[in-house]
């Protein structure tokens, strides 16, 4: 589904990412682990259009997308969440629902679209806070309506940038089910986590970035074995 | 409806000086909403407005004093042609945010107000260009009129763009440009957009002003008309167009009233700007209104 190759980003003297190369198959959920600064986010960036790659390129569904705009990545397909939210605190949660649903669907049906969007937040368990403004919701609540934006775009591959990061145990294990959810409905999933039980239990593949650098992939399990990895990142 | 009903029979009871007053008042509550929709709704707080409120009104009269046009035709080219500039400056903006989209908007209105000036072979300069009237009878009635119909006009289709998928994805870009991307809005044509719109409307202001006033100097463009209409917005509610149009006419018709206290009227109203910007950043006239109807709101509730 989605094809990496040889991406290389600088950001002035520091590469960020360096001939980082790698595939995504259909329905898979590829975790990406790394120390900070290693490229992670970056890496999602570059994926979704906010920065452009400086060599390599990026193909989605066998089509080039390395050089097109995040608005023109997210139509195609391709939605995600941020590090540190970045939810429309002055719009109400349904007005941040219906962003992504109205630039997706030109003559969209709009009861259709609230009925959408009203199932999803339903889903995520925040239907209570339609009304809200997003400034009143706490930061958990932030993380849900951020992936509920998300899935009203009805991406086929979705980056989740740090989704456990400062989450509530419990809305961390809601947070789990949501994604083993969305698995099963054929959704493919790229996962970034310092959460290590919960990326090694959800992910299929992980890849492991250490300096803006692919140091390894492979299964959980052989990546707990790995002792480059050990050794820059996971220790004993 | 009430204002509405209240607006149209005004005429009758006033003199001819009171209902200049309030044609000047309609003219910045339109230049204040449209500003509303592209500060409060989109996030560009540009400083240009009154500037593309010159580009139409100077349009506008040159083209009836160099060709046999009629204003009625000339005023919408002016419009137009302010929306064209709106769209360069829009252009030129997209990566300027916060204090450089207001440093480069002012440079805009001060370059612009200098040629208007150095030009005036072509502008009459500081001595003023005399603009043909709209309309041949002396009647203020007419124009008070035509600006209100122009007034309501404009803000049925600036209040219709609020409400509708633009005035959504407007708010969004506003919000974060980078998040409202990734969401497949097109940021860059939206903010364009943004300026193309307002743009709009500040020209077809000016031009309405240019015809009514008759006397056009490049001081329209002046930082105190600037500061006069942002301190409409502000104070009237800077995400609501009623609250922008109130806001306009509250202040308009308040600087008449305390015409007495000359320069003084100035520092009151900057006083109530930093006093609004600190406490009510929804602007005072706006929450008043929404606690009203809310208000009405529970009442009918209770009497059902």
């Amino acid at each position: 589904m989605l094809k990496v190759t040889k991406l290389t980003k600088r950001f002035g003297g520091l590469t960020a990412l360096e001939n980082v190369s790698f595939k995504v198959a259909k329905n898979e959920i590829l975790g990406v682990i790394g120390p900070n600064g290693s490229g992670k986010t970056t890496l999602i960036n570059v994926i979704n259009g906010i920065h452009k790659p400086d060599n390599g390129d990026i193909f989605f569904r066998d089509k080039s997308i390395g050089r097109l705009s995040s608005y023109q990545i997210a139509k195609k397909g391709i939605g995600r969440t941020f590090q540190v939210t970045r939810i429309f605190r002055r719009m109400s949660v349904m007005e941040n629902m219906m962003v992504p649903a109205l630039s997706i669907s030109r003559s969209g049906n709009q009861e259709a679209l609230l009925h959408k969007s009203l199932g999803i937040l339903t889903l995520l368990k925040i239907v209570h806070l339609k009304d809200e403004y997003g400034r009143s919701l706490s930061g958990g609540q932030h993380k849900l309506l951020e992936l509920g934006r998300v899935l009203m775009l009805d991406p086929d591959l979705i980056l989740l940038d740090e989704p456990f990061a400062g989450v509530h145990p419990e809305l961390k294990a809601d947070l789990h089910d949501h994604i083993r959810k969305l698995h099963g409905q054929g959704k493919t999933f790229i996962l970034i986590s310092h959460d290590m039980h919960s990326i090694f239990s959800l992910s299929q593949r992980l890849m492991v970035l250490s300096s803006g650098k692919k140091i390894a992939h492979g299964t959980p399990e052989e990546i707990k074995q790995n002792e480059e990895v050990i050794e820059a990142y996971l220790g004993n | 409806m009430v204002l509405f009903l209240a607006a149209m029979a005004l005429p009758v009871a006033l003199d001819g000086y009171g209902l200049h007053i309030l044609i000047i008042a309609y003219y910045y509550a339109l230049l204040a909403s449209s500003w509303c929709l592209l500060a409060g709704y989109a996030g560009q707080f540009s400083f240009a407005h009154a500037a593309l409120a010159a580009v139409g009104a100077y349009t506008s009269a040159l083209l009836v004093l160099n060709t046999d046009i009629s204003p009625v035709f000339s005023i919408p080219i002016g419009s137009v042609a302010a929306a064209g500039v709106g769209f360069c400056i829009g252009f030129l903006c997209l990566r300027l945010q916060g204090p450089y989209l207001a440093l480069f908007t002012i440079a805009f209105s001060e370059i612009f107000r200098i040629v208007l000036n150095a030009e005036y072979r072509y502008t009459g300069g500081n001595f003023g260009l005399n603009v043909p009237p709209l309309f041949s009878q002396e009647s203020r009635i007419l124009y008070y009129y035509t600006i209100l119909g122009i007034l309501i006009l404009s803000l049925a289709i600036m209040h219709k763009i609020v409400k509708s998928r633009l005035g959504l994805f407007f708010r969004a870009v506003r919000e974060d440009e980078e998040a409202a991307a990734t969401l497949g809005v097109n940021v860059i044509k939206y903010k364009i957009l943004a300026f193309v719109i307002t743009s709009f409307f500040a020209g077809l202001a000016g031009g309405f002003y240019a015809h009514y006033v008759r006397i056009l100097t490049p001081n329209i463009i002046q930082l105190p008309q600037m500061g006069l209409i942002i301190a409409m917005v502000v104070i009237g509610g800077i995400e609501s167009l009623a609250g922008a149009v109130a806001g306009a006419l509250i202040l308009q018709l308040a600087a008449e009233y305390l015409r007495d206290y000359e320069e003084l009227r100035w520092v009151f109203f900057g006083l109530l700007l930093v006093i609004t910007l600190r406490f009510s950043q929804n602007g005072l006239i706006y929450p008043i209104y929404k606690r009203l109807t809310k208000k009405s709101e529970k009442d009918h509730a209770e009497s059902d």
